[in-house]
């Protein structure tokens, strides 16, 4: 298998490498996949204000799994809540040249992120529509 | 230290200097280059002697005679000629085979084969440690039983299975028994005579001699012939047509000669560097040996490891020429077959590297591999979302 240098890059050096408390208490965290299914993630982020200020992952899978990861949670960094349901794997395939037989573990990742923007919503709503900061 | 350093010794070996001096030798001499098929003039026959001394030299270390020694082009030519030719030349016999599921698939696709050819086959399963039983392979052989098939040392996991004792059941129900030696020779004490075996592949690459060479030895006392898989030429008694490559077999009979000067101290050296790498990795978070603790092959060690995926895994140990699984199976993405005979998780059997060592293996590669090793699992270990996963696999 090839590998391009932004996926060698992040695999050697991983960006925003979460843990079981990295961004306790106000985190919020989706996960998808399984050790079984060849690819397992966990999606960890701080909201403030709506904002997206900390992301983190975890990661069982693949080099290009966890480059996606990486890449991915760069970019939410500073963004709405709402871009974790925006993601698509489109982008990342090209910036990170993913072959298409991986294109299911994009989806996995995509899983991840849409928990994780479930948990904040469910947060949200348990706070009587004024939540933002969990 | 060079980078790669090459742990991939199960896979091929680099030739031996002396084997490339044996060949380059035989191309560039004038008595090298006759076709040895041809006896009419003196450079066919000067040529002949070469092969005819090879042939020797490879039969000299299964306790052979060159008689009984048929040239291909590698071992899984031999497994072929060995499974096809018997079966066809004995189906009159019965159309029973027995083999274990964790052969080479040189000999499971044979047997594939054979099956749409209106036989029958037996796949034994190992035990836990990939071992087969004598007393198995005698409850599998039947009335119509023809032939036995099981390997030496699996190319894998290096587990060493018993030939002797299953040969010896072979014999008493006067069935053949067919030895995958491809491993083995020149690493383990091989001899057809006593370990009753009938037929056996070998090949020229995994000791240290060229690609393209094998053998296949055929035990003329109890099997006056085989049907040939082709045809077209009376080389090699009509069993194995073609022009014979000259350079190749004088390498091939270069290294077996080399191998059975060498094989005591080979084998104790290159034993105690997989025991120091075993040493330098067993202490790793979630790492399980694969195969028999102490029936194994010198050369091979395979570990999987819990909580690690596989591809990440070899990315991690890119500085190392290692497999995952086993070279034949790395181009699917498909989980070891063998491992997954010995009843490990699609994880584990995911997540397995083959360290294979060989004659030109340092003590300083082992180390450097350990702790390469030691680092990249670590690394992932560090990724992981849940770290019971590393007991679990």
């Amino acid at each position: 298998m090839e590998y391009s240098p932004e996926v060698e890059r992040y695999f050697r050096e991983p960006v925003n490498l979460g843990s079981a408390e990295s961004l306790a208490p106000h985190q919020i965290q989706g996960e998808a996949g399984s050790v079984e299914r060849g690819t397992w993630i966990i999606i960890q982020a701080r909201v403030e204000a709506g904002q997206l200020e900390a992301v983190r992952f975890l990661a069982y899978g693949c080099p290009h799994t966890i480059a996606a990861c990486c890449r991915t949670t760069e970019k939410l960094a500073g963004a709405p809540v709402g871009e974790l349901l925006n993601f698509a794997p489109d982008w990342l395939t090209d910036e990170l040249t993913i072959p298409v037989e991986k294109a299911g573990k994009l989806l996995i990742l995509q899983d991840a992120l849409r928990e994780c923007f479930d948990g904040w919503q469910t947060g949200a709503r348990e706070h009587n529509g004024n939540y933002v900061d969990r | 230290m060079e980078l790669p350093v090459y742990l991939d010794n199960a896979s091929t070996t680099p030739l031996d200097p002396r084997v490339a001096d044996a060949m380059v030798r035989c191309l560039r001499s004038r008595d090298g280059f006759g076709n040895p098929s041809t006896d009419t003039h003196e450079l066919g026959r000067k040529a002949q002697a070469q092969v005819e001394a090879a042939r020797d030299q490879v039969a000299a270390l299964i306790n052979a005679t060159g008689g009984e020694i048929i040239w291909t082009s590698g071992a899984t030519e031999s497994d072929n000629l060995a499974l096809i030719g018997a079966a066809s030349y004995r189906r009159v016999r019965g159309r029973h085979l027995v083999t274990s599921a964790t052969e080479h698939k040189a000999v499971l696709s044979t047997c594939r084969h054979l099956e749409q050819q209106g036989f029958r086959v037996t796949y034994l399963e190992p035990d836990r440690n990939g071992l087969i039983a004598p007393k198995a392979v005698k409850a599998a052989i039947a009335s119509d039983t023809i032939l036995v098939s099981i390997m030496h040392a699996n190319n894998e996991i290096g587990v060493v299975q018993d030939v002797a004792g299953i040969g010896a059941v072979c014999r008493e129900a006067d069935v053949l028994f067919h030895v995958d030696a491809a491993q083995s020779a020149g690493r383990l004490p091989l001899d057809v005579q006593r370990q009753c075996i009938d037929l056996l592949s070998v090949t020229a690459h995994k000791l240290y001699g060229p690609k393209g060479i094998g053998a296949l030895f055929l035990n003329r006392q109890r099997l006056r012939r085989i049907e040939p898989l082709m045809h077209g030429g009376a080389q090699e008694r009509g069993l194995r047509p073609g022009t014979l490559p000259t350079h190749q077999i004088v390498g091939m009979g270069e290294a077996f000669e080399l191998a059975a000067r060498a094989m005591d101290q080979d084998t104790a050296r290159i034993a105690s560097l997989r025991d120091r790498l075993w040493d330098g990795i067993r202490t790793v978070p979630g790492v399980t040996l694969n195969g028999h603790p102490q029936r194994r092959l010198c050369s091979i060690l395979c570990v999987s490891v819990g909580g690690v995926e596989g591809e990440s895994l070899i990315f991690g140990l890119r500085d190392l020429a290692v497999t995952s699984g086993a070279a034949c199976n790395s181009a699917t993405d498909e989980p070891s077959y063998v491992l997954r005979s010995l009843g490990r998780s699609d994880q584990l059997a995911h997540s397995s590297i083959r360290f294979s060592l060989g004659r030109f293996t340092t003590s300083e590669e082992v180390d450097f591999a350990a702790a390469s090793f030691r680092q990249a699992v670590d690394h992932l270990h560090g990724m992981l979302p849940d770290r019971h996963a590393i007991a679990t696999g």
